[in-house]
């Protein structure tokens, strides 16, 4: 690789957010003009109308109908943060990059046309307090939530295309606007210096793309006939993955989670300490039919092997589809001597008394659990809801007070590690 | 102080031993037997108020009887806790034991605890519905099992709820939930990784389950010319108002619909409410999903005898283990008592 792959990232950490008359971060607290924001965004005319709101973490508010969420990032100097979406292509994971970190940029809608079968936008809901908020990495970051109207003339994807410019769009510019603040913290993610004692860590990161409304885009483009790719985790993080994925919302990364990935973190801080991070292979799950699935996971054992990978860490985006995809793929890695870990979410029914795992193989003996996605939550009235009145479970109210599956809470069930969760034995 | 019940049989009320397990029910004041070293251990955090014994063979006699005198004494004297036992591995003292503390528990609500040890016949039979701390097999680790006892039980007197088996030191009971940890995934997957690179010791937090027992095939059709052949779908194939409200992921409901009804596909017309594959093209031509027509087309040629007056269907996503072996089981048997020979099942 003869990219540079240093990429110094900036980090101003934001401790809370607030509508005023310009964009701006001061001592920590990011400034929104509501207004700059609404009309950025409706220079797409696929979307008719917007509201700006925040939720912060404690706050009796619940947020549904969430769709895409961005952390707030731009590139210093030249370059573009989401190449495929904003600005010209390009191979980002080196350069500078600024970053507003404890905030998100959280989209919600409905969407203009009826939906059926799979491919649809399914309820996902943030609650910022209460039981729920264990289950949603975003009951703890400060939301800057863009409730968006579509054009009731247009066709569902080209509106799926216009929400996510659109988060980007925010995301970029809010970063932009802080430019020339002192950072809080700045760590240069550069993995070229390898020891030679350490073992070499690659990270096996599979994505949902079965098409529109379940697609995750690399550079731009959905990865639906991707074969098992390397990829820098620089990339990753730098905005290379861009997520368009509504369809399960426990399971989904959204693009915040692509960019904060807690396994990419976790490996980037311990590089050179006790694992050398090797590299990171996307793989696109769901793949249709057994034979498929097969010649994905070879690939990819494949690639892990081409860099010299000791050990892998895996994490699927979804069920028990995703689920047969990972497990092969673990499989095939410790038939080729490559030890795993694979992260799983749990799926032992509402009494919690099923087996847990969709599919296994014998070689799975090292799995780390996040949870269950079958849980039922209790939610409390809310003082306010943002995004809608009636949730899309059964015509419920949205203020509650209701139970819900962990199936519906955005981002519940995360396989990358967005919560601090463990299913445990009782 | 936390008040007590405590259930022992015959031998440990020092009644006798095999020759006397035929005694009859009988509640006594205060503490007898083990139920003294359970005062000691707890010291001045609680007091045993009750003690109800039953001979062995007496509780299995009329074990109704004998639990409806345990509900009835507990319900007057209102403990916050009862223990039964400890029983080590005995038989059917352990049943007994299990049996109380699952009744009072649940009928009375209030909190119960045994000690078995975990191979204890008991243990199987009660694991899922009962507090049960490990014990040795014998009265010999008596003073370990009554310090564990106690220790969970005082936890569960104090309103505290259950905390995972290994952290509270009990027999599991099978079923999973999710806590929130000190630790984040992330680092636990690390951590377990460079554990087993090194040759270090892990835990796995999901541990694989034993091999399900394969299910022989049904022998082959005889005559097919003669068989009527029904038709099965995990594809979510309903009316498109879903009368049975089947559910579109981790389905517990089946239901079955006329051929007739499907052949038409006009009021109702039917689709696919399946959550987990892209169904437009089934509900354009629900033939793509339970393929009536080439059946049919079997049936005029002869090749079959006739298809089945009704398919069934449920939607296979998300479906937990033990609600698709229950709907299996139920299509299966209907299925036989409605005489179909031979199954086609289509899935997404």
């Amino acid at each position: 690789m003869r990219q540079p792959f240093s990429l110094t990232m900036h980090t101003i950490e934001v401790g809370d957010v607030v509508v005023g008359d310009t964009t701006g971060v001061i001592d920590g607290t990011l400034t929104i003009d509501a207004e700059e924001v609404a009309s950025l965004v409706l220079e797409d005319d696929r979307i008719s109308g917007i509201e700006v709101d925040i939720a912060r973490p404690g706050e009796s508010v619940r947020i549904v109908h969430c769709l895409d969420a961005v952390e707030p990032r731009t590139k210093l100097g030249d370059g573009s943060i989401f190449p495929g979406f904003l600005g010209e292509m390009e191979t980002v994971g080196s350069g500078e990059t600024l970053r507003l970190s404890g905030v998100s940029v959280l989209t919600s809608s409905l969407f203009p046309q009826p939906f059926s079968g799979l491919l649809q936008a399914r309820e996902a809901v943030v609650d910022m307090s209460g039981d729920a908020a264990a289950y949603s990495p975003f009951s703890r970051v400060i939301n800057l939530v863009l409730v968006l109207t579509p054009n009731p003339d247009i066709e569902n994807d080209d509106y799926d295309d216009a929400i996510r410019r659109a988060g980007l769009k925010v995301g970029d510019y809010i970063a932009k606007q802080a430019i020339g603040n002192e950072p809080d913290d700045t760590t240069v993610w550069d993995f070229s210096e390898k020891n030679p004692d350490l073992p070499n860590v690659v990270y096996f990161y599979q994505m949902q793309s079965q098409g529109r409304m379940a697609d995750t885009f690399l550079y731009g483009k959905e990865i639906h006939n991707l074969v098992p790719t390397i990829i820098h985790p620089n990339e990753v993080i730098d905005g290379a993955v861009v997520s368009g994925n509504y369809v399960y919302a426990c399971y989904k990364n959204p693009t915040y989670l692509h960019q904060n990935n807690p396994i990419i973190w976790e490996l980037q801080s311990r590089h050179g300490k006790d694992l050398n991070f090797a590299g990171v292979i996307i793989n696109r799950g769901h793949n249709y039919t057994q034979a498929e699935k097969e010649r994905s996971s070879l690939w990819a054992a494949k690639l892990a092997g081409f860099i010299g990978a000791d050990g892998a860490i895996l994490t699927p985006e979804g069920g028990g589809n995703a689920a047969i995809d990972m497990m092969l793929a673990c499989q095939y890695m410790e038939q080729a001597g490559i030890k795993t870990t694979v992260v799983s979410s749990e799926a032992a029914g509402t009494d919690g008394f099923d087996f847990p795992l969709f599919f296994t193989v014998p070689e799975a003996d090292a799995i780390v659990s996040i949870g269950s996605e079958d849980e039922i939550i209790p939610h409390p009235k809310v003082e306010r809801v943002i995004g809608g009145d009636t949730l899309l479970v059964d015509g419920m109210s949205a203020i509650g007070p209701f139970d819900l599956k962990m199936y519906f809470h955005y981002c519940g069930a995360s396989q990358v590690g967005g919560n601090v969760l463990m299913g445990r034995e009782f | 102080m936390v008040r007590i019940a405590h259930y022992i049989n015959q031998f440990f009320a020092g009644i006798g031993g095999e020759d006397k397990a035929d005694a009859p029910f009988e509640i006594r004041e205060g503490a007898v037997g083990p139920g003294r070293a359970i005062e000691m251990e707890l010291g001045n955090d609680g007091e045993i108020v009750q003690t109800l014994v039953c001979g062995d063979n007496s509780f299995h006699a009329d074990p109704d009887a004998n639990i409806a005198a345990v509900i009835a004494a507990v319900a007057e004297s209102k403990p916050d806790l009862l223990i039964a036992g400890p029983a080590f591995n005995a038989g059917r003292y352990g049943l007994a034991c299990a049996a109380v503390a699952t009744a009072v528990t649940e009928q009375l609500g209030i909190p119960a605890v045994t000690g078995l040890f975990p191979e204890a016949p008991a243990v199987d039979v009660y694991q899922s519905r009962t507090v049960m701390v490990p014990t040795g097999d014998s009265a010999g680790t008596m003073k370990d099992a009554i310090e564990a006892v106690v220790k969970v039980g005082l936890r569960l007197a104090g309103g505290d709820a259950l905390r995972p088996a290994v952290e509270d030191g009990r027999i599991p009971m099978g079923y999973r939930r999710a806590c929130v940890t000190d630790v984040p995934v992330a680092r636990r997957a690390t951590d377990m990784l460079l554990a087993k690179l090194g040759g270090d010791s892990f835990q796995s937090e999901v541990t694989l389950p034993e091999l399900a027992e394969p299910i022989p095939p049904a022998a082959a059709v005889v005559a097919l010319s003669q068989a009527t052949i029904a038709l099965v779908t995990e594809g979510g194939l309903v009316p498109e108002d879903n009368p049975d409200r089947i559910e579109s992921s981790s389905a517990t409901k089946w239901a079955r619909y006329p051929i007739s009804q499907l052949e038409k596909n006009e009021n109702p017309r039917f689709k696919s409410i399946h959550a987990g594959y892209d169904s437009q093209w089934v509900d354009a031509d629900p033939d793509r999903m339970v393929p009536l027509d080439a059946l049919s087309a079997l049936a005029a040629d002869g090749v079959i005898g006739n298809v089945h007056e009704y398919f069934y269907a449920t939607s296979g996503t998300g479906t937990t283990v033990s609600h698709a072996e229950r709907m299996g089981d139920e299509i299966a048997k209907q299925l036989i008592s409605d005489g179909v020979h031979a199954v086609l099942v289509t899935s997404t």
